[in-house]
């Protein structure tokens, strides 16, 4: 039995079956990319904020254009080798295609990598801080640091999960305050959580007056469940710690802190007592953005000279260089804008004056901050080597000057990822979507290209009808990004 | 098998022999992972039945909480599944929450439309086109698996810490991208696994979709031209296209709620949010308006996918028993072609409530009432073809004729929620309910039972009992319409679809007077019982629970008819012209015994000056007897 039409086109239709079956799922293909282009557009067309331009680096993704652009080429010239039945010929071509993709993804994860080690932090009155984590420990430069000497866990909804987010695991034994030593595992919990079930059904049975059932439940209770008397009054387990564990907490897994008590957020259920390390957020700024900040209506000199932001920066000449640079830099600034807005507001005395509509961000911007610094300390390299050669305490390698900021004035952070505006995550969505059907398509061909010899041999067509529909797979993704180039790097 | 008409019951066991003969599959390689279109339908078939069934126990004890808020469940809904949630066995909101979520997810994505579309459109699409299998059979085999296991994860669900998802089977975001957000792993929650699932769902679909249109189009037999396609092959490959073409954007909305839920990306949470007490620690600046858009982009072809289906099993099941051609055969498939398109460009009527615009709102309640146009053009012509037939009240014509006027409700009581004014009034009540359930479990699901009835000798070589048939059939048409007519009165009322304690806090609900001529109507079954709106409630659920009794017999005579059923004679035992009779009863692996050529149309009944009232579309071959040792390549 075989189905007909795989290799020769049926008469009527011109078509064999999969030449069908790869313009179907082509289609498709269009609609789900299409519904997230449309998404594209409905999300900036609605953005309540600035939308983000200019934030990728436009020489990635040209590489990348041209890659794949002439992978689609290859495409074609390693199909025309095997409808010239020339298998040596189908080799070369494709495997430049599968290199090509190869050098797509390559790149493609050296962009996704910069951007989700780049971070960003706005501030509750609006400023934003984007820089990376320190070199030494990064983990604990956006976590909370606590010290714990108890642990409180609620029998209810609590689980092991504390477990994941202390350091010194293997050195620690927990102690009940009866003084029983436990492991608190998934085992362990799963255990409480049956007694308690059995409880509740010693109880209703207690209740509905079935005292050989209730008895029965009671002894099981006594026998199997002794973990329950581990429990105090308001059903939580309070574990001692053999010794100081050090918890390093996500700031979003924690509900809230205090010197000595820290609580995880509802779905842990989990408290510890002990001493807070540290709370706070370490970068090394790399750009600065006060336009939220500056819109307050308030003199704009005051605005700047009152910022908290200053007293977040490091001791270190850096720091320093930069509020002076920053001070020099923007005072003219505003000053103009304040001119303009003045100007504006006499000429249009009957016209309500919007601010963010007249505001010219760009002028106003501090990155350009960011790109001056860079080219001087470029210039005076030579004097920071020496320093580092020297032993020096600023840390050689980097140019860019620290600032620790406490979590209770970050309103938001978080790395370029796709958390930190729905531009960054339809950026994410989409190259990644895309770049798994690069990934697929790399399969397939690669497939053919190691493993297609003996259909070639058997049926040379029916191998080139197959090359010719991975053909147009590649085209299709192809055309995707020549779409997505332009509307996320260009617009 | 050489003709349809010599009754020799020998040859179809011949065909079976020899079908084990030569091929020699494995167990698992027959029966598990099959690639032989009618096996996957079959597969597809018994998993689809299961999860209505399952479907239908979720509703029940919804059903039972709305009629008796607050009292226990009897314990017959208690013996699996709730008590796992509540230790008292008394349904609350959230369990109540999770239920209705799921009860619409299963139905819809995991029991009708496989049933309609995969398993029926499976078994029956290539023999009507006299093809030996589907143009990609592997690929048929990769779709049902990632259903199944798309199914599974649906299931499992429920056996998570948190339950499956809660916030309505549309999932709507922000809240379905905020809920169950308190446990330790967001991955392991049913919100997350719905999403999940629902990616396995809609890329099984798609695989089928493609694979349905490219059998269509590359695998007619000889002399089958499009105008002699059955008219269900046409409703197959619109569905298919109606799949191919709006699940995409579905599962675009699930990766990007799956985004929000696992990176907290903020594709549809605006600035802002106040989740318990608390900001929603993300960026904001997404819009929940993008989800229902993308939603209800595939949302209302959908509604088509589980229609068409049941509406041309109806189509094939009256001709047969009228013994009358197909009336309007022509222009029943140009309408079924407007339909798809028209299904595309009308998903915004569900989305009046969101305050979208004026404008859109019009567009959208034009091109809604356009829409209505070759729905009824479908209807009409099967009703005409019942006209001066002589009808033979066969089981599955049972179920055919009373799937006119159910499906008759269901479309025409549509007619107000298409119009934006009325249906502020209507929105979010049961008046929807209704609407909507009239449209898909008397309508469809009656289509289905006929097809049930009506392939099930060609499936097995038995016959259904007629008795239980019977038994089947009319307390379920009784049950079904005690069940849903009672929700347009409560509907139009104000009656809220999402009181889980069936209103009871709303002290409106029980006013007397506000509520006369509810109770007047209600009153004429229930003899002066019913005081308030309320009070249907009770009603419902006994035609719930009736409605389940019903299915007994169905159950029994469905397992019982594939031992004791009586052996048909004849391959072809309803007389019927179309190509899927053909073959040997059961169809083996390959399907037919000859070349199939057609050279009529489908539906050749009580043609004047033949022998016999039907002229089947196919050319008999010559010689007679014994079959081919191979079925013939088309």
């Amino acid at each position: 039995m075989e189905i007909p039409y795989t290799v020769t086109a049926r008469p009527d239709t011109g078509l064999w079956n999969a030449k069908v079956g790869i313009w179907l799922f082509l289609a498709s293909e269009v609609m789900l990319f299409g519904g997230l282009f449309s998404s594209y557009i409905f999300l900036r067309l609605g953005a309540d904020y600035p939308w983000p331009m200019g934030e990728l680096q436009v020489g990635f993704g040209f590489v990348n254009t041209l890659v794949l652009i002439a992978s689609s080429v290859f495409v074609v010239y390693a199909w025309v080798a095997l409808k010239m039945r020339n298998w040596r010929r189908f080799q070369f071509w494709m495997f430049l295609v599968v290199a090509s993709a190869a050098l797509f993804l390559v790149n493609k994860s050296f962009e996704y990598h910069k951007k989700l080690t780049h971070y960003h932090a706005e501030l509750q009155d609006g400023t934003i801080i984007a820089g990376h984590l320190p070199k030494e420990n990064p983990k604990e430069a956006k976590s909370i640091v606590f010290e714990a000497s108890h642990v409180l866990v609620d029998s209810v909804s609590g689980s092991h999960y504390f477990l994941k987010y202390l350091e010194n695991k293997d050195d620690i034994r927990f102690v009940t305050e009866n003084g029983t030593e436990v492991n608190p595992s998934r085992k362990w919990f799963e255990k409480l959580k049956r007694g308690l079930k059995v409880r509740a059904k010693a109880d209703r049975l207690a209740a509905e007056g079935d005292t050989a059932g209730a008895d029965k439940a009671s002894a099981k209770l006594k026998e199997d469940y002794k973990i329950l008397g581990e429990l105090n009054e308001s059903g939580q387990v309070r574990l001692t710690l053999s010794q100081p564990g050090k918890f390093v907490v996500p700031r979003h897994k924690a509900l809230s802190w205090e010197d000595t008590k820290m609580d995880f957020t509802r779905g842990l259920a989990t408290s510890l007592e002990g001493k807070l390390v540290s709370a706070s957020l370490k970068l090394a700024v790399d750009e600065l953005d006060m336009r939220e900040y500056l819109r307050r209506d308030e003199p704009r000199d005051k605005v700047i000279s009152e910022s908290t932001l200053f007293t977040y920066f490091d001791d270190s000449a850096e720091g320093q260089q930069l509020l002076k640079d920053f001070t020099e830099y923007h005072t003219p600034l505003v000053a103009e804008y304040e001119a303009d807005v003045a100007e504006w507001k006499a000429k249009h005395p009957d016209k309500e004056f919007d601010e963010a509509a007249f505001m010219e961000w760009e002028r106003i911007k501090l990155d350009k901050l960011h790109k001056e610094l860079e080219k001087a300390h470029a210039e005076s390299g030579e004097g920071h080597e020496q320093q580092a050669a020297a032993g020096g305490s600023v840390g050689g390698h980097h140019a860019h000057p620290y600032v620790t900021i406490p979590f209770e004035d970050v309103r938001f952070f978080s790395n370029y990822g796709p958390r930190k505006n729905p531009f960054n995550a339809i950026y994410f969505t989409m190259t990644g979507l895309h770049g798994l059907h690069v990934l697929g398509g790399m399969f397939v061909l690669g497939y053919f290209l190691v493993f297609g010899r003996k259909l070639f041999l058997q049926n040379p067509e029916h191998m080139a009808n197959r090359v010719e529909v991975g053909g147009l797979f590649w085209h299709f993704v192809d055309l995707v990004w020549i779409f997505l180039f332009p509307i996320f790097y260009l617009m | 098998m050489a003709t349809a008409t010599t009754a020799d019951p020998h040859l179809a066991d011949q065909a079976h022999d020899d079908d084990h003969g030569h091929h020699e599959d494995p167990f698992w390689r027959k029966y598990i992972f099959s690639t032989d279109h009618k096996m996957i339908g079959i597969q597809y078939g018994y998993t689809s039945l299961f999860f209505l069934a399952f479907g239908f126990y979720l509703m029940l004890c919804m059903r039972w909480s709305i009629a008796y808020p607050g009292e226990q469940l009897p314990w017959y809904l208690r013996l699996f599944l709730v008590d796992r949630f509540v230790s008292d066995g008394v349904m609350n909101g959230s369990l109540y929450n999770m239920f209705g979520a799921m009860h619409g997810t299963i139905m819809v994505f995991l029991g009708v439309v496989p049933m309609g579309f995969a398993a029926f459109g499976n078994y029956v699409t290539p023999l009507q086109i006299g093809a030996i299998d589907m143009a990609f059979p592997r690929l048929n085999m990769a779709s049902f698996w990632c259903f199944f296991i798309g199914g599974l994860m649906m299931l499992g669900s429920f056996f998570m810490p948190s339950g499956a998802a809660q916030v309505g089977w549309t999932n709507y975001s922000p809240l379905a991208t905020t809920a169950q957000l308190d446990y330790p792993n967001i991955f392991w929650t049913g919100q997350t696994m719905w999403l999940s699932a629902m990616v396995f769902i809609i890329t099984s679909s798609l695989l089928g979709a493609v694979n349905f249109i490219a059998t269509i189009i590359n695998l007619r037999a000889k002399g089958l031209t499009w105008m002699r396609l059955p008219f269900f092959v046409w409703a197959m490959m619109v569905t298919g296209f109606l799949l191919l073409l709006a699940f995409p954007p579905l599962e675009v909305a699930a990766i990007m709620q799956l985004m929000d839920r696992l990176a907290f990306s903020s594709f549809f949470v605006p600035e802002g949010l106040v989740v318990n007490g608390a900001r929603f620690d993300v960026s904001g600046g997404g819009s929940p308006l993008l989800y229902q858009h993308l939603f209800w982009f595939l949302g209302h072809p959908e509604v088509y996918v589980i229609l068409l289906p049941a509406i041309a099993i109806v189509a094939e099941v009256i001709p047969a028993n009228a013994r009358k051609p197909l009336w309007g055969y022509r222009s029943m498939v140009y309408a079924v072609l407007v339909l798809g398109f028209l299904s595309f460009i009308v998903w915004a009527h569900h989305m009046y409530m969101t305050g979208m615009g004026a404008w859109v709102s019009a567009f959208f309640q034009t091109t809604t009432v356009l829409i209505s146009v070759p729905s009824v053009i479908l209807l009409t012509c099967l009703l005409i073809s019942l006209w001066g037939g002589s009808i033979r009240f066969t089981p599955p014509m049972l179920w055919a004729t009373a799937f006119l006027p159910m499906f008759g409700i269901g479309g025409l009581t549509g007619l107000p929620l298409a119009f934006n004014l009325i249906d502020l009034h209507l929105h979010d009540t049961y008046y929807v309910i209704g609407h909507f359930h009239y449209v898909v479990a008397p309508g469809v699901i009656f289509g289905l039972f006929a097809g049930l009835y009506h392939w099930y000798p060609n499936w097995t070589g038995r016959m259904m009992n007629g008795f239980l048939s019977h038994l089947h059939f009319w307390p379920s048409l009784i049950a079904m319409n005690v069940l849903f007519a009672p929700m347009m009165v409560q509907g139009m009322a104000g009656f809220h679809r999402r009181w889980y304690d069936g209103g009871q806090s709303f002290p409106l609900t029980t006013d007397k007077e506000l509520f006369e001529a509810g109770s007047f109507f209600s009153n004429l079954f229930a003899n002066g019982e019913i005081i308030t709106i309320r009070d249907l409630n009770v009603l419902m659920t006994f035609g719930a629970l009736m409605l389940a009794i019903a299915q007994v017999p169905f159950i029994i005579n469905f397992f019982g008819s594939l031992i004791f059923g009586k052996k048909i004679t004849n391959d072809n035992p309803w007389g019927a012209t179309t190509l899927e009779w053909a073959t040997p009863t059961p169809p083996p692996h390959g399907n037919f015994t000859f070349e199939p050529i057609a050279d009529k149309g489908p539906y050749e009944y009580s043609v004047p000056g033949e022998e016999r009232d039907f002229t089947p579309q196919w050319v008999e071959p010559e010689k007679e007897g014994k079959p081919a040792e191979e079925p013939a390549k088309v």
